[in-house]
């Protein structure tokens, strides 16, 4: 699997707590990569339950939080120019409660 | 109540309602259930049916899940909503987690479906007036992505996407290595 990132997912990577940087990372090394590599992307292997990954329209949300702030992130697969997938990060960030 | 409601769900599939298809299996095509035959487990509770395989095109089991009416009956590939099997007029109900338009209209009719459909099954309904998208109905679970925080956030990764202000990773190593230097470049 490819991934790309946007500037602004970088810079609102950047901005989080340190701590809720690792739980992203944690979220995304332990369970979203084991998925991916499974074929959860192409419909062979269940997406992780912890990480409530779903499409909301064209993008798909991660949680990769439930506790203080709910983390989640919002992210693109399609295939790249050489029709291979690639996963594009495009926000992450706090459930916005309203 | 409860065998009469299976018999329902039952009576339903093996009437192969048109247009039903299955759709999720790793490179397999979209599936007719018209003129289905297999088997059918119903689970203890009566709600879960789970039926096939289906011509062998497909390894995962499919599952309709029913939830006290044939209106309210939804598809599941293994654990992935793949149909929404109900008609609504003419038009087939949109897969879970799909967008589609409706009048405002046709949405008074339907209202208590489409809440429905989005509650269960992810389904954004835009409602649409003299061609003009006015307002949609949108999973509560499902709202905050609708606030205007992260709708900045989209249409700035739509903007760094056209001016190619992006990084490409070639593998997940790159990618976890990426999220190491964000780290410590943040201060980790």
């Amino acid at each position: 699997m490819k991934y790309r990132t946007t500037a602004g997912f970088d810079a609102a990577l950047a901005k989080l707590p340190r701590e809720h940087r690792k739980l992203f990372t944690e979220a995304v090394s332990g369970h979203l990569i084991p998925a991916l590599a499974a074929g959860a992307h192409r419909g062979t292997a269940p997406w992780p339950t912890r990480l409530r990954i779903h499409k909301i329209g064209e993008v798909y949300s991660l949680t990769w939080s439930f506790s203080g702030p709910d983390g989640r992130a919002l992210f693109t697969i399609g295939p790249d120019s050489d029709g291979e997938p690639l996963l594009t990060w495009l926000a992450v960030g706090y459930h916005d409660i309203y | 109540m409860r065998r009469l409601r299976v018999l329902v769900v039952l009576s339903w599939i093996a009437a192969g309602a048109c247009g039903i298809g299955v759709s999720g299996c790793a490179g397999a095509p979209a599936i007719s259930y018209t003129g289905y035959s297999g088997t059918a487990i119903v689970s203890a509770d009566g709600r879960t049916l789970t039926v096939g395989p289906y011509r062998g095109a497909c390894p995962a089991k499919v599952s309709a899940v029913a939830r006290e009416s044939r209106s309210k009956v939804a598809l599941f590939l293994g654990t992935t909503y793949v149909r929404y099997a109900r008609y609504m007029s003419e038009n087939a109900v949109p897969l879970p987690y799909e967008v589609q338009e409706m009048t405002t209209t046709e949405a008074r009719k339907h209202l208590p479906e489409l809440v429905n459909m989005a509650a269960y099954g992810h389904v954004t309904t835009v409602l649409v007036r003299d061609g003009r998208r006015l307002a949609r109905i949108v999973p509560e679970e499902d709202a905050w992505v609708y606030s205007p925080g992260w709708q900045d956030k989209l249409r700035q990764a739509e903007d760094d996407l056209a001016a190619g202000r992006t990084q490409t990773f070639a593998d997940d190593g790159e990618f976890l290595r990426h999220l190491d230097d964000i780290d410590d470049e943040a201060g980790g």
